[in-house]
Order: structure tokens, then C-alpha cells, then sequence
């Protein structure tokens, strides 16, 4: 069948280039029926070809994008990301609206940052959904959708799915990489809930800036009671230093509802961190 | 003098819809504006007006402008044709209401969004350029069969069926027709997008392409005096060049999308050819504007928005397309500024530069009933609009070629590649207030056009 598509889409081809000869040639020399008749055939030429291939497109579409493994989660999480109109700032599958970043791979964007720990990822990729980060006057930022926990579940399935569509090798792989990739993740529990409570999501520690800066040495700019403040209420921070967000260039970090013991945690490993 | 043989249409009904057309031309150019102004202050009305709402509202009014230009521009020429009169001024009338009140409930339903802060797919679908929700989509269909079955009997019992007439209304009816695949939803997010294309490019590469040849053909009767058996000829030579080329050119938008590779192929070699046709058209259309340079039409204003269209409608749908087209091209550049470069201006010279321009044809007809009229200001709003948007392009253009370098051939991440992008932004806004200034002059002359005074001895 496919053969017989490939073989009309030749003899398609070759009618084109007679035709573009043809249409080259004096206009008083085209006879007004013939080309009425060339119009209406050439058109139900190519629509049947089209079809045909929309035929076989779509009966190869399960397998090119893993069609069984469809959830019903990820069907949720299609219509939440229709709900909140998420197009009209990213892209998918490189359509959209460009204002923010391609989600196509954003699930093993999340893997990596999280030291290829899927469950880290996952609530890594909830969190940001729930508490993504603001605007700041010279940084982008996503607007509060107030999703329910489901919601933002929902959409990390949807993604996790879409990530693994065969999209015939797009986007490239980049020619210098500049990201090292993420080195084994630490056992201590300060590391283990810095991925968790989805701070990879933004910042590396050593890596380079994501959407926050890279966190090396931030133990040497700032002292352990400042670090554990802003962890626990990033705003207040802000307020008292009159200066949102701290460092220029980047959207203000939001609250992620962690409690000062666990912000201790999360700041020894940071401080510690700095050999 | 060929104005004489074609008498000024007593149907007035054209002309709401080139208000509507020009009004809603006016708010894409604000919201654009404002869209432009958070690349650059992300912060701005960000709490009230979030940039997707704004992108929506954007691309939204786009469509909506070129259906009340293309309805407009069709019920004005139909009128003509036959004429003067419509088969039912009445019916025509109902059609423009329902019209401007089914895209008013679809806008507020935007604005209760934005009001109440609650996002619902009742109140928007979330797939770009058709984000009516389902109920819209319903109104949206009994509109457009309602429109069909108004030009269908004009044409049937007054214009008369012809080569023209025919080419338009086929154009119109796939328009309709397509616009009922992007009504399905589809779980599978590259399922979604095989059958967004069949709505969004076969609209633009296909049905739109079909009427704006047969509304071209139409001006270059009336500002060119050109004979209607050639018209008839170039209609079916561009549409079937552009077809030829374009139905299987949907290929580039299946490159990367979870399709099979053969895609690559089909839609490389085909689109790769699409130029073509628009290539011919400028060259036809300056070649006629030469040979009847001796015609002195009285509308010369109408007359360079026509062949202004033409020439960017080569440039950004052609030139611009073409730079990407090829899957070894579209492979860094897909995703990118580069494609919004290239969406801004072949959307501008392709469309709306000819709803322009028809409605400079139209509005002094229907006002003085005749083609004379002040065009000083029209002349300001083309330069001001068409520098304004080459402005834009390039900008854009330059800030997709840095971002596909750093983002995609360096791995840099997105939003560090984005904050060095600033200067084109910039570049970018101010093209946009160029625009903005143009429409604004264009708008003075939709609601207050000028007379002038006929000179003695003429």
C-alpha cells in the first residue's frame, strides 16, 4: 500500500514540474478549460494521495507515540493543560507561542536534575507546577493557576508521556553540551529533600544557572539563618531586604511550604555542600 | 474608465463588516503591543493580563479580523457582481450580528478569565489560534453555513455562477469545512496537532489562498481594468500552483511531531516548491501594474496595498517560509523566533494587507459613491504599518537565528538564552508602535474618511 502511495507521490511530483513548465509558458497559449479541468483533477489527485497517507500516518501513530501507554491520567492531564491555556506561553512538539520554554522534553530535563530519581522528578515537577515561580522585572515568570494537586499530577503524567513520543530525532541533540550531567545523588537527608521538595527543578549546585542561580559557594555569600529563612518564606526575605527578587536576572523564588527543620536540612547540605 | 461599468453597490451590508474587520485589527494591534512590552517588562499587568491570555487574545483577533474582512470583502463584491444587491440585504444583515455577537460572547468569555481568575474549558479550549470553546465552535459553524447559504443564493440568482465566483465560494466552503477538525479532542497530544494543521494550514496554504486569488481577482478587474477571462486564468493557475504544492506541503508541519519520517520527504520536497506561485504572482502583479500604468484609476491608495500584499506575502509567506521549510533547515530553527518572524509577516502581507486594501477600495464607494476620496492619511497608515512590520520581522528574525546558535547548537537553557535576546525585543516593540500608529491613522479612515473636492475640468 505504502508503495503505491510513494509511487503516486512521484507521478504527483512529475505533473508538478509539467505543470510549473506549462504555467511558464504565454498566458494566451492556456486555454481557460484546460486549466479549469487541470485545476479540478490535480486537486483530486493530491487530496486522495493526502488521505492515503493520513491513512497509514495514523494507523503508525500508536506505536510512534506509545498509544497503550495512554493513561487515563495522561488524558486528564491533556485537558488541564488545555485548561490553562499552556500553549499561548510554551511550546509542544515545538508549536506554541515561544514566550517560554519547549515542554516536549521536560520530563528528563526533571530526571537529570533530580540525579535520574523518577520519583524525586515527579514531585519536583508537582511542585513547580503548584508554586511555579513569578515574574521579576528582568525575568519571566508563570502565572499562580492554583492547580489541585491532582491537576499538577495529571500534567506531570502528560508530560512524562509526551516525552517519549518519536519525534524523529527533534530537538537535535545540542553539538557543545553545556550542562554537565548530574552526578550521583548524595544519601543525606538534606540532598534528598532539596529534590524532593522540587528546588532541582531551578537551581544546580555546580551546574550552572537553570531558572535560579547555581547555588555552589552560596554558603560562603550568605550565613545559615539567612539560608534557612529564605528557604522556609522566600517573600519575607524580599521585604526586609527590600529587594525582589535578590539577585537580578532571575524570577523570584516562591514559598514551598517547608518547615524550618527541614530548611535546616536542605541548608547544611547546601552549606556542607562546598568543599 | 472601467469604474463606470461597475456600478456602487446599494447593499450596505460590506461595510459592518469592514468596521468590525478594522476595529478587531485595531485591538490585535494593542494586545499585541502589549504582548511585545512583557517580553520586555515581564512584570507588567502580569497580575491581571498574564501573557498567555494576551497571546490569545493576539492571535484570536488575528483570525477573527481576516473572517469579517474575507465576509465583508465577499458580500461587498457578490453585491457588486450582481448588480448592486445582494439576493437578501436582511439575511446578510442577521449574518453580521450573530457574527459580532458570537465572537463578543467568546471575548468576554476570555475576560471572565481574567475577571474571576478561574480557568475553565468552557470558557477556553487552550489550542492555539482556535481557542473558542466547544460551544463557540457549534455558533461558529451555524454562522459560516448561514453566510454560505447568503452568498450561495446572490451568487446563484444575481452575480451569476462564473470562474471567479466559483473559485470563491469553493474557498469559502473549505474554510468551513476544515474548521471542523480542530472541534475533536484528542487525549493524544500529536494526534491533537496532526489534525490542528488540517484547520490551520489548510486554511492558510489552502482555503484562504483560494478566496484571497478570486478577491484579487476581483480588485484587479476594478483597479486594473484587467479582462475577466485572464482573471479567470490567473485564479486557476495561482490556486492550482498553490495547491499542487501546498496540500501535500503540509508535510513540514509533520516533521517532528510523532509522525513517520517518510514526512521528511513529502513535506520537504513539496513545500520546498510552495514559493512558486507567490513568486508568480509578484512578478504578474508588478507586470501588470506596468502595462496599465496608462489606466489612471482614481484609487491608487487601493492599488498599493495590492501589490504591497503581493510583494510580502512573497517575502514573509515565501522568503521567509522557505528559510525553513526544508527538514535539515527546520530541524534547529522549528520552535524558535525564527518561526514567529516568519508567522508575523506572511500573515500581513498574505491577508491582511489585502483586507486593507479592500476596504479601501470599498469605503469610498459606499460613503462618496465613487473612488474618489483624500488618501493622505491611508498613505501614512501603509508606510507606517509596512515599515513598522519589516521592522518587526527582522528583529525577530535575528533574534531566532541567536537563539537557535545558543540554545539549540550550545545547549544553552532557554530562559538564560532568552535574557540576552533583549535588544531584539526591543527592536521588536518598536516596530509594533509603528503598526500601532499605522492602524490608528487606518481606523480614522474606516469611521471618518475624507472627501476631496472634485477639481473643475474633470
Amino acid at each position: 500500500m505504502i508503495f503505491l502511495v510513494w509511487l503516486s507521490v512521484l507521478l504527483l511530483f512529475v505533473f508538478l514540474m509539467v505543470y510549473i513548465i506549462w504555467s511558464l509558458r504565454a498566458e494566451e497559449r492556456l486555454a481557460l478549460p484546460r486549466l479549469r479541468a487541470t485545476f479540478f483533477g490535480g486537486v483530486l489527485a493530491f487530496t486522495a494521495i493526502f488521505v492515503a497517507f493520513t491513512w497509514h500516518t495514523l494507523r503508525v501513530m500508536p506505536r510512534t507515540t506509545h498509544g497503550d501507554q495512554l493513561t487515563p491520567a495522561v488524558r486528564d492531564g491533556k485537558l488541564a493543560w488545555q485548561k490553562y491555556v499552556c500553549i499561548d506561553c510554551h511550546t509542544i512538539l515545538g508549536n506554541g507561542a515561544y514566550y517560554a520554554s519547549d515542554l516536549t522534553r521536560a520530563w528528563p530535563r526533571f530526571v537529570d536534575r533530580a540525579g535520574g530519581d523518577e520519583a524525586a522528578a515527579r514531585t519536583a515537577m508537582k511542585t513547580w507546577l503548584q508554586h511555579p515561580p513569578g515574574p521579576s522585572a528582568t525575568s519571566r515568570g508563570m502565572p499562580q493557576f492554583a492547580m489541585s494537586g491532582r491537576e499538577a499530577e495529571s500534567l506531570v503524567e502528560f508530560l512524562r508521556w509526551t516525552s517519549k513520543i518519536d519525534t524523529n530525532g527533534w530537538p537535535p541533540k545540542p553539538l557543545r553540551e553545556q550542562t554537565a550531567t548530574a552526578g550521583t545523588t548524595p544519601a543525606s537527608p538534606g540532598a534528598t529533600l532539596f529534590a524532593s521538595n522540587g528546588c532541582t527543578a531551578c537551581h544546580s549546585i555546580g551546574q550552572g544557572r537553570i531558572q535560579g542561580p547555581d547555588l555552589a559557594g552560596v554558603g560562603r555569600r550568605y550565613d545559615r539563618d539567612t539560608i534557612i529563612a529564605f528557604i522556609v518564606d522566600p517573600q519575607a526575605v524580599y521585604d526586609r531586604k527590600g529587594k525582589s527578587p535578590v539577585n537580578e536576572g532571575y524570577p523570584t523564588m516562591p514559598s514551598l511550604a517547608i518547615s524550618p527543620p527541614d530548611a535546616a536540612l536542605i541548608a547544611d547540605y547546601l552549606i556542607g555542600g562546598q568543599s | 474608465m472601467n469604474d463606470t461599468a461597475i456600478a456602487v453597490p446599494q447593499s450596505r451590508v460590506g461595510q459592518h463588516f469592514f468596521i468590525f474587520a478594522a476595529l478587531i485589527m485595531a485591538l490585535q494591534l494593542v494586545v499585541g503591543l502589549l504582548a511585545a512590552a512583557q517580553f520586555i517588562w515581564p512584570t507588567l499587568l502580569f497580575s491581571i493580563l498574564p501573557f498567555n491570555i494576551v497571546r490569545m487574545l493576539h492571535v484570536n483577533t488575528l483570525v477573527v479580523s481576516l473572517l469579517a474582512g474575507f465576509m465583508g470583502g465577499t458580500y461587498f463584491l457578490v453585491a457588486e457582481e450582481g448588480g448592486g444587491l445582494l439576493h437578501s440585504e436582511r439575511a446578510a444583515r442577521w449574518n453580521f450580528w450573530l457574527f459580532a455577537g458570537g465572537i463578543g460572547a467568546v471575548v468576554l468569555g476570555y475576560l471572565a478569565i481574567v475577571v474571576t481568575g478561574e480557568w475553565s474549558l468552557w470558557l477556553s479550549e487552550g489550542r492555539e489560534y482556535i481557542e473558542a470553546p466547544r460551544w463557540a465552535d457549534w455558533a461558529i459553524v451555524a454562522v459560516a453555513l448561514f453566510f454560505l447559504f447568503n452568498i450561495w443564493r446572490s451568487v446563484s440568482k444575481r452575480a451569476g455562477w462564473n470562474d471567479i465566483t466559483r473559485m470563491l465560494v469553493i474557498g469559502l466552503g473549505a474554510l468551513a469545512f476544515f474548521y471542523l477538525f480542530g472541534m475533536k479532542f484528542f487525549a493524544n497530544v500529536a494526534l491533537d496537532q496532526y489534525f490542528w494543521w488540517w484547520v490551520i494550514h489548510l486554511w492558510v496554504e489552502g482555503a484562504w489562498e483560494l478566496i484571497a486569488a478570486a478577491l484579487y481577482a476581483l480588485l484587479l478587474i476594478r483597479l486594473f481594468d484587467f479582462p475577466r477571462e485572464r482573471a479567470a486564468k490567473y485564479v486557476y493557475l495561482e490556486a492550482g500552483l498553490v495547491l499542487f504544492t501546498g496540500i501535500l506541503g503540509i508535510g513540514h508541519h509533520y516533521y517532528w511531531i510523532g509522525t513517520p519520517s517518510y514526512w521528511l520527504t513529502v513535506g520537504g520536497v513539496f513545500s520546498a516548491l510552495e514559493p512558486l506561485p507567490l513568486l508568480l504572482m509578484v512578478l504578474d502583479a508588478l507586470r501588470i501594474d506596468r502595462a496599465r500604468r496608462g489606466i489612471e484609476h482614481p484609487n491608487r491608495l487601493a492599488r498599493a496595498w495590492i501589490i504591497g500584499g503581493v510583494i510580502l506575502h512573497f517575502a514573509g509567506a515565501g522568503l521567509w517560509g522557505f528559510a525553513q521549510t526544508l527538514p535539515a533547515a527546520n530541524r534547529w530553527s522549528h520552535g524558535t523566533q525564527l518561526t514567529a518572524a516568519h508567522g508575523h509577516i506572511a500573515f500581513y502581507g498574505a491577508y491582511s494587507m489585502l483586507i486593507i486594501a479592500l476596504i479601501y477600495y470599498a469605503l469610498p464607494r459606499l460613503r462618496f459613491g465613487g473612488d474618489e476620496y483624500d488618501q493622505r492619511r491611508g498613505w501614512w497608515a501603509f508606510w507606517l504599518m509596512t515599515s513598522g512590520m519589516a521592522l518587526m520581522t527582522v528583529a525577530l528574525t535575528v533574534a531566532g537565528i541567536v537563539q537557535v546558535y545558543l540554545e539549540r547548537m550550545l545547549g544553552i537553557p532557554f530562559a538564560e538564552v532568552q535574557s540576552y535576546l533583549g535588544i531584539y525585543y526591543d527592536a521588536r516593540l518598536v516596530g509594533g508602535v509603528l503598526m500601532t500608529l499605522g492602524i490608528a491613522l487606518f481606523l480614522t479612515d474606516v469611521f471618518a474618511l475624507r472627501a476631496v473636492r472634485k477639481r473643475a475640468g474633470q
